[in-house]
């Protein structure tokens, strides 16, 4: 090993060699491991892997994401998804009932602008990325999401929205009595139980931005919890 | 540049008009993420070069039939702003920065893993605000730097800069004077983990003997280049 965990380190920068195990964000050339990004290397026991510091958002299958209709196609409706193409959402993998393609224009059931959240179904080689909002298991009830609003974030920022074993993700829905949706893309879905719903939802979407900001501090779920105390009095 | 010819560009004690030694290079300054809006920009200035770049993508390229579908086509586009020389430079693309750009593009795509992003475009822009000579390396560098910080995942960093001939002695990384009166011009590019060349040209006159000193000599100012580079990209997230 070359770098000492959490060090930040650069593209081709050298990481380790001889018996180490290469993982994601990093490259090996003659028995050597190199940095493919600009990220935060994770050094655990012989593993090795960079954590990306900023990047597109990559899809992976099974990840729960936040999408925005794109464009409604013949059998498909094209969601953007902030990967670098959009992803497709085919009739099968949307609803349950059987419908006449030639008879029916899809955007009787989700029209453009519509949000949903959906799962990633698979990616293929050429980046093809399906998603799916029939999952049996996924997390929260997949599908239009209505009202509220959205909000979005750096995608490698994501992890500190959830925080340490979704204490962070926890506190807010608690504080701001709003049900809260977290794509893996970084796109933030906030819709407010209670009233004063806009303002509600607007200190959550401030209260977000602001883990994006400050995501590097310790101490940041206590710190936005006194703050939004006291900004929710109303 | 000059009305007059300076008399000489390196002086009896070997150094030149503007006091650097021959191996000696410009101040150097990057810095990384200076735009917002960009996915990844950074900021180079090398001695009074004045270098902007912004990486935009990887995202969809339109219109479709330029699509790769096995690998992100490199799209570069190099500018310099009409206030950057002496004499107004005419807006918009030349000769010249067609060439820069295509050159600079297939300097930087060696070391981007293209195939990660099929049928995808990333652009690079870079502005130069204020020309120095060695713009197209300083391009290079502050290119390379912004893809680094948009995320996009490469092999190595590109460093580049420049060598010439001044007055029959070879120097590194000439500046406005030598470069308008000087007798050539060396940019050279590269990875410098493994050393790979991605960018190397000539223009002006050198025996085969001072072209490869002058090789060595662009290659030892990439290497300071790149120490610099790595630094810009640390120094973003807290570190050094």
């Amino acid at each position: 090993m070359h770098v000492k965990d959490r060090e930040v380190v650069t593209p081709g920068e050298r990481l380790a060699e001889g018996q180490v195990v290469a993982s994601e964000g990093t490259y090996m050339e003659k028995d050597k491991v190199y940095s493919k990004v600009t990220g935060l290397a994770d050094v655990q026991g012989r593993t090795i892997r960079v954590i990306p510091l900023a990047g597109p958002y990559r899809p992976t299958p099974g990840d729960l994401v936040v999408g925005v209709v794109q464009e409604v196609r013949f059998s498909t409706w094209l969601v953007d998804i902030r990967a670098p193409l959009p992803a497709i959402l085919h009739v099968s993998n949307a609803l349950e009932e059987e419908v006449d393609l030639i008879e029916t224009d899809l955007s009787k059931y989700f029209k453009e602008g519509d949000v949903l959240a959906a799962v990633v179904k698979d990616v293929n080689p050429v980046q093809r990325i399906e998603i799916s909002i029939l999952e049996e298991d996924a997390p929260v009830r997949l599908g239009r999401l209505e009202g509220g609003r959205v909000v979005d974030i750096d995608p490698v920022k994501v992890p500190r929205v959830i925080g340490r074993e979704g204490s962070m993700i926890k506190m807010l829905k608690r504080e701001l009595k709003c049900d809260i949706i977290v794509g893996a893309n970084g796109r933030i879905y906030v819709k407010a139980r209670e009233e004063p719903k806009r303002e509600r939802e607007a200190l959550a979407a401030r209260a977000l931005r602001e883990i994006e900001r400050r995501s590097h501090l310790e101490g940041l779920t206590d710190w936005l919890k006194s703050n939004i105390r006291r900004l929710s009095r109303w | 540049m000059p009305e007059e010819e300076p008399e000489r560009l390196i002086s009896e004690d070997g150094l030149r008009l503007d006091g650097r030694k021959p191996d000696e290079m410009r101040p150097l300054k990057i810095k990384a993420g200076v735009l917002k809006r960009a996915d990844g920009s950074a900021y180079v200035e090398l001695g009074a070069n004045r270098i902007v770049a912004a990486v935009y993508g990887p995202r969809e390229l339109h219109p479709r039939h330029k699509q790769k579908p096995d690998r992100a086509v490199v799209r570069f586009r190099y500018n310099m702003a009409p206030f950057s020389v002496d004499e107004r430079k005419r807006p918009g693309p030349d000769r010249r920065s067609i060439e820069i750009s295509k050159l600079s593009k297939e300097a930087l795509e060696p070391a981007i893993f293209t195939e990660y992003y099929p049928r995808t475009a990333i652009d690079i822009f870079v502005e130069v605000l204020q020309a120095d000579a060695g713009t197209r390396c300083a391009g290079i560098t502050a290119a390379s730097v912004a893809l680094a910080d948009a995320g996009i995942e490469m092999r190595d960093l590109v460093a580049a800069c420049a060598a010439g001939k001044v007055d029959g002695h070879i120097v590194l990384d000439p500046m406005y004077y030598e470069d308008g009166y000087g007798e050539a011009d060396v940019p050279l590019a590269m990875m410098p983990k493994e050393g790979e060349i991605t960018l190397l040209q000539m223009d002006g006159d050198m025996t085969p003997e001072e072209f490869k000193k002058a090789v060595k000599l662009a290659k030892k100012g990439c290497k300071i280049v790149y120490k610099e580079q790595r630094r810009a990209l640390k120094r973003k997230y807290g570190e050094e």
